[in-house]
């Protein structure tokens, strides 16, 4: 069955394409804002030597690690609402989601970045009289922040990724603008194609920007 | 030389640890006086490096105390349920050089110097950057001083990490092993810097395997095995007439090369 | 906050979870399968010598690694069968995104497997007369393969995790049992709580077992 290919279903219908990208974007950033400053804070907790609060944290991230981020969109759409008792937009709903999601990701990302500092980086501090507190803010955190950042590049790909599930609970991020458009236009071959390849042009060059850096970071150790 | 007084400054009393179960120290006793240049000498696993790492507060005490000036500095007692209490104020008397450098990679020299200073003294910026550039004069890096660590030589990393140390102004100086992660031709550097600071009364407890750097430096020489102390002297006595056979089969290895 | 839960909801229509659970555990289990084994070859592909060959897969690998598995999905349900003018089936469908996304990931996992045998092991074979597929069989890929074992364990949880996204194709996996559950009953809640639960009795054990394995390859590492 020959298919003709007319792509210009893509060039009339950029403006919501654009739309589109401008919503993922903005869910995008505000949860890797919001999901940058949760991981830390969890993954200090989880690194303290208080066992509630550890193992608390540890539950946390196990939890939105090892459950589909699906299934964390939905329940925070159709039941966070109920729990509340007040209604919360889907691009609210969404972003609290995703930020609970990234905040376990990121967290995980920035314990194995703690505990890979050297022991002996903590003993000059230590032996300099430095308390806890601030060997870890002077000490520990400015390098294992330094070591994480390749992790955190790659986990943000990974997020600006799975924002596409948005699209399943009605929010009208790039994803969904491409299905309602190709039902619309009856195009989906050029649409759905479209939409994956902008979604690979904004994420490769990003990992392949990791790339260099995690390259960089190894040589400088090594020195 | 200067004349050391005669009364103690430090004393360690029957100082214990384990690591699981293995009896890393057994019972050490030790008094070190004002201004003494102990050198602790002894094979691998010994216990030397750990008895100046229980002295900073790196490792847990299983049993023992250890006493500054007569006041309680570190105490353990083993027992059902043990205890150890430790004097902050008298570990900031304390300072330790280590092996492998341990300066901060994210900082530059100057600030490596400066951060300890200015967060535990609450010392003011401008000071503690004075203090520090002299320090460095003193250890001829004074031009290194905005540099980060990584461009710097081993020699001069140790020579950095020496007045790290200083600008706390320890009156205690313990160094652990710190020439032996340096190539041969940097080792002179880092010795005479010690031996400078030797000259000017630093009380030290230096744990080394140079043993000229030990005869030429060292007012009391310790020979620590298998966790204890089995035999101590001025170097005269230790290097040319040992008492113990077990001291004397370690200086024949080490001294033949 | 006076909500009523009824957990008598869940049990009473749990085999239609059930069912669904048998889904999602097929469509990951084939995945998984296929992927094992064309993830290896498209990674010996990636490493041969062969300019083209080489430079396809890596594109391939590049751009599932890089697009959204909703994408994917979404595009091999509705676009695939128009391309090949043939009817494909929902199950098929789901199998084949997952197997094309996960396929890229293994066979990234089997090169870096492979590329980390230290070079020292290859000329010692080299030394001995071994040819280039004898050492490649007995010194390469066993020493490959068991580095990767772990690697290869959590990808596949995570095609679990992602076999949840077919649901938005309506392939009747737990996912989509659990959301058409919580229409018709009206207790989201009880049911997508539920539904997450699944998923993480099932992903946590697997994930814990990984982690001791990996510090057990550590530790033999180390000696």
């Amino acid at each position: 069955m020959a298919y003709k290919f007319s792509f210009d279903v893509i060039w009339g219908n950029l403006d919501v394409f654009m739309a589109g990208l401008v919503t993922t974007f903005q869910i995008v950033g505000i949860s890797v804002v919001l999901g940058l400053t949760l991981g830390i804070i969890v993954a200090i907790f989880r690194l303290s030597r208080n066992f509630v609060l550890s193992k608390l944290t540890a539950a946390y991230i196990e939890f939105f690690r090892c459950t589909p981020v699906l299934v964390q969109l939905v329940w925070v759409f159709y039941c966070l609402p109920i729990i509340l008792g007040v209604e919360l937009s889907g691009f609210i709903s969404c972003i609290i989601a995703l930020t609970l999601y990234a905040g376990a990701v990121y967290a995980e990302a920035f314990r194995s970045g703690i505990q890979a500092v050297a022991k002996d980086q903590i003993e000059a501090g230590i032996a300099l009289g430095l308390s806890s507190a601030q060997r870890t803010r002077y000490i520990v955190l400015p390098q294992a922040v330094r070591a994480v950042i390749p992790v955190l590049l790659s986990n943000s790909v990974s997020l600006f990724k799975e924002s596409s599930l948005v699209s399943t609970v009605g929010v009208s991020d790039l994803m969904y603008r491409s299905r309602v458009l190709s039902t619309v236009a009856c195009r989906p071959i050029e649409i759905l194609t479209t939409t994956a390849v902008i979604y690979f042009i904004i994420a490769f060059p990003i990992t392949l920007i990791t790339r260099a850096i995690e390259i960089r970071l190894a040589k400088k150790i090594e020195r | 030389m200067e004349k050391t007084r005669d009364d103690c400054f430090v004393k360690i009393i029957n100082l214990h640890k384990y690591f699981g179960n293995l009896h890393v120290l057994r019972g050490v006793n030790l008094n070190i006086k004002h201004r003494e240049r102990v050198i602790v000498i002894g094979n691998s696993g010994g216990g030397k490096s750990t008895l100046l790492r229980c002295v900073m507060g790196l490792e847990e005490i299983d049993e023992g105390k250890i006493y500054v000036e007569n006041k309680p500095y570190i105490v353990s007692n083993m027992g059902k349920k043990k205890r150890i209490t430790m004097s902050k104020e008298i570990q900031l008397r304390v300072g330790m050089v280590f092996q492998a450098f341990n300066l901060f990679p994210h900082l530059t020299i100057i600030q490596n110097l400066m951060l300890a200073p200015v967060k535990v003294r609450k010392m003011l910026k401008k000071e503690a950057f004075e203090k520090s550039r002299t320090l460095l004069k003193r250890v001829d890096l004074e031009d290194k001083m905005n540099e980060y660590p990584s461009r710097l030589s081993g020699g001069q990393k140790q020579r950095a990490a020496i007045a790290r140390a200083l600008v706390m102004e320890p009156e205690i100086m313990l160094f652990d092993e710190v020439t032996s992660a340096l190539d041969p031709e940097l080792v002179k550097e880092v010795l005479d810097a010690m031996k400078e600071l030797a000259s000017e009364g630093m009380t030290m407890i230096v744990v080394t395997h140079e043993m000229s750097f030990a005869m030429d430096v060292g007012e009391r020489i310790i020979f620590i095995d298998g966790g204890e102390i089995v035999e101590e002297g001025g170097p005269e006595v230790i290097f040319s007439n040992p008492k113990k056979e077990r001291t004397k089969q370690f200086l024949s290895l080490v001294l033949n090369r | 906050m006076g909500y009523h839960w009824e957990f008598y909801v869940v049990w009473k229509h749990f085999d239609m979870l059930l069912s669904g659970l048998i889904v999602s555990l097929e469509l990951t289990g084939v995945s998984v399968g296929l992927a094992l084994i064309f993830g290896f070859l498209f990674a010996i592909f990636r490493l041969s010598r062969n300019f083209v060959l080489s430079k396809l897969t890596a594109a391939y690998i590049e751009f599932f690694r890089c697009t959204p598995v909703l994408v994917q999905v979404v595009w091999v349900f509705y676009v695939l069968p128009m391309i090949l003018g043939i009817r494909i089936s929902s199950f098929v469908c789901g199998v084949l995104a997952l197997t094309l996304n996960l396929t890229a990931f293994y066979a990234e996992a089997y090169r870096s497997g492979i590329q980390a045998v230290a070079k020292d092991q290859i000329e010692v074979g080299i030394a001995l007369g071994l040819s280039s597929a004898q050492r490649t069989r007995y010194i390469v890929l066993p020493q490959a393969v068991r580095m990767i074992i772990p690697v290869l364990v959590t990808m596949a949880v995570g095609t679990f995790q992602q076999s949840s996204l077919v649901s938005t194709v309506a392939i009747a996996d737990l996912m989509y049992q659990g959301r058409l559950l919580s229409f018709q009953t009206y207790r989201p809640l009880e049911i997508l709580t539920t539904v997450a639960m699944i998923y993480l009795i099932i992903a946590f054990p697997i994930t814990q077992l990984v982690r001791v394995v990996e510090v057990r390859l550590a530790k033999k590492i180390e000696r």
